[in-house]
């Protein structure tokens, strides 16, 4: 009977280390290096070899002295100065630390720049994060398509990748701040550098900080997102709704479109993979929002590796309240006196397109910062191989709410040379205003129309 | 006065009719109507209906590129990102109807593949760099 019982229990182990294997995505080995030699989502936490990367040290300490939530961020590191500047005659030397987008920006535009300064890991997370992360490190897994997760407590399911899919699914179910609402501009200048802004509002809320968050409604969706353009007059009125769905293939993304002139709202499946961007002039893709969105199921994923690379990083100047629109717009490209590149560890993500799927993106490749798992730079690639597009996620630290976002986004088009940049907010009032509660009323077809009123 | 009408009016014509006001304020795109093909979000349409999208993006840039010599004193630059997009939209078509067996769509392919060049080539001849292409650069790293 002793002998029956100790069997038993035995293959109770064995089964329940078996089921443990099966589901976690990492062993409790590797998970326990969260918080140790890695930071709480899986970034190393040590400098570099040569010290150009500091250690992580648990993000900014201090809040800059005389800040206010909802008045403009205050600079931490605006005493750095400018360690070099890349340029087109020097680029050759750092050809290293640069993605092939960015050699290639430089060598197609004479006027470019890219001023480095010193390297700054603000990014801090909080306990209720790390929490969650820690569980998604044992927990979360890719369904077998990789189209969606389960098991997934939230934000960062992955916090040590092991392939390209974990890591893209890193950035999209990154932490944003939970809810927000945000006004900013965003331009599509022509060569000679003319351009129209156009105003959008947008209300944004993860499905658990809904007010009336509910564990079992809903529960394929991650995301809802609406965008109002307030101006020009002659679009103004548009809106588009998204439910972000966790499983696209599953349940396609839900979107919708109120359009002001006709009064009617209509579905809107044309608002995913490469279907041109809202008012973007043919310049970006319906998935290149966001530096990268939606459905991943078109494309083989690789993780290449971890790469120190020169990224748009702590962007507080571009922000600036100081500058005007005219002063960042410029022909060809962003006026880049106004931004700030930091050597950074990135992992590098490449994406070809599956045999028998189709995107006008033959192959993406992204860098994704160790300490967000955001996207801070793309190269998207056209049928012939080259490099067609490239674009740079200029991200700030929102210190206070904990969250670090693309501030202000570039896409340049290599062949008509031309741009959108969007996230402009110096001439508004406010952009970001985190911690909006929205319920899910906030989010349906019928809210459309009256967030169309003009 | 009504000389002073005359003249703000024809400022008003000139400037409504030009290709500026085009670039400025955001037609909408001259292939939109090639979205709502109902085949368009199909994951995996019938091969003609594969071809027969990526014509409808082929034929919009030709003529694009026919409407384009009349806008070359201008700055037609948005004019051009069209033509280059749809091209590449066309583009992404015919690859998927060659892989799906469609014989006609090769020749489109090529066509799209030649304009895509010279097109390409005509943006080498305005800059000092040829343009990055995966094969014709070092590794980063």
């Amino acid at each position: 009977m002793k002998i029956v019982n100790q069997l038993s229990t035995f293959s109770a182990v064995i089964l329940l280390m078996i089921t443990t294997t099966a589901l976690a995505k990492v062993t409790p080995e590797e998970a326990a290096r969260l918080g140790k030699d890695l930071t709480p989502i899986g970034a190393e936490k040590s400098g570099n070899a040569d010290k150009t990367i500091p250690e992580w040290t648990g993000g900014l300490k201090k809040i800059p002295e005389g800040f206010k939530p909802g008045q403009p961020y205050i600079d931490p590191y605006a005493d750095d100065p400018i360690m070099f500047t890349i340029n087109p005659s020097n680029m050759d030397q750092h050809l290293d630390r640069l993605t092939l987008g960015q050699q290639a920006l430089l060598k197609t535009y004479s006027t470019y720049t890219m001023p480095v300064y010193k390297t700054h890991r603000p990014v801090g997370y909080s306990d209720e994060l790390i929490k969650l992360v820690n569980k998604n490190a044992l927990n979360a897994e890719l369904i077998p398509s990789g189209n969606g997760l389960k098991n997934s407590a939230g934000t960062y399911p992955f916090p040590i990748a092991k392939n390209g899919l974990e890591a893209i699914w890193n950035h999209v179910r990154r932490y944003r701040g939970g809810s927000l609402n945000r006004t900013y501009v965003h331009a599509t200048p022509t060569k000679s550098g003319q351009y129209t802004p156009i105003t959008f509002y947008e209300e944004f809320s993860e499905r658990s900080a809904l007010k009336d968050f509910s564990k079992n409604t809903d529960d394929n969706v991650m995301l809802y997102f609406k965008q109002a353009v307030k101006s020009p007059a002659r679009l103004a009125g548009n809106v588009l709704l998204v439910h972000d769905t966790i499983d696209q293939v599953k349940e396609p993304r839900r979107a919708w479109i109120y359009n002001s002139g006709q009064r009617r709202v209509r579905r809107a499946p044309q608002v995913s993979y490469d279907s041109p961007g809202t008012a973007s002039d043919a310049l970006i893709t319906a998935d290149n929002f966001d530096m990268h969105n939606g459905a991943p199921d078109r494309y083989d994923w690789k993780l290449v590796g971890k790469k120190e690379l020169y990224m748009p990083y702590n962007s507080y100047q571009l922000d600036s309240k100081s500058l005007k629109y005219k002063d960042i717009i410029t022909p060809l490209h962003i006026n880049n006196k106004y931004a700030r590149y930091e050597l950074h560890r990135v992992f590098e993500v490449v994406a070809t397109l599956k045999q028998g799927k189709r995107h006008i993106y033959q192959k993406r490749v992204h860098y994704i910062d160790e300490d967000t798992w955001a996207i801070l730079a793309s190269d998207f690639y056209d049928g012939l191989g080259n490099i067609w597009r490239v674009a740079e996620g200029h991200n700030k630290y929102f210190y206070d709410v904990g969250t670090a976002l693309s501030t202000v986004s570039v896409y340049h088009d290599l062949i008509s040379n031309r741009y959108l940049v969007t996230g402009l907010a110096n001439e508004e009032a406010t952009k970001f205003n985190f911690g909006q509660k929205f319920s899910t009323r906030d989010f349906t077809p019928s809210a459309l129309r009256r967030s169309g009123k003009r | 006065m009504g000389t002073n009408c005359i003249t703000r009016f024809s400022i008003l014509i000139f400037f409504f009719s030009s290709p500026l006001f085009a670039n400025t304020f955001f037609m909408p795109a001259p292939y939109n109507h090639c979205f709502d093909d109902p085949y368009y979000n199909d994951v995996s349409p019938p091969h003609d209906k594969t071809l027969a999208i990526g014509k409808c993006f082929y034929q919009t840039a030709e003529k694009l590129l026919l409407d384009s010599y009349e806008y070359e004193q201008h700055d037609a630059s948005s004019n051009r990102t069209h033509i280059t997009t749809a091209l590449h939209y066309a583009d992404s078509w015919f690859r998927l109807a060659v892989q799906q067996g469609n014989t006609d769509a090769v020749t489109f392919l090529q066509h799209t593949e030649r304009y895509l060049i010279e097109d390409e080539q005509k943006y080498n001849q305005l800059h000092t760099f040829p343009p990055v292409s995966e094969g014709s650069h070092a590794t980063t790293h």
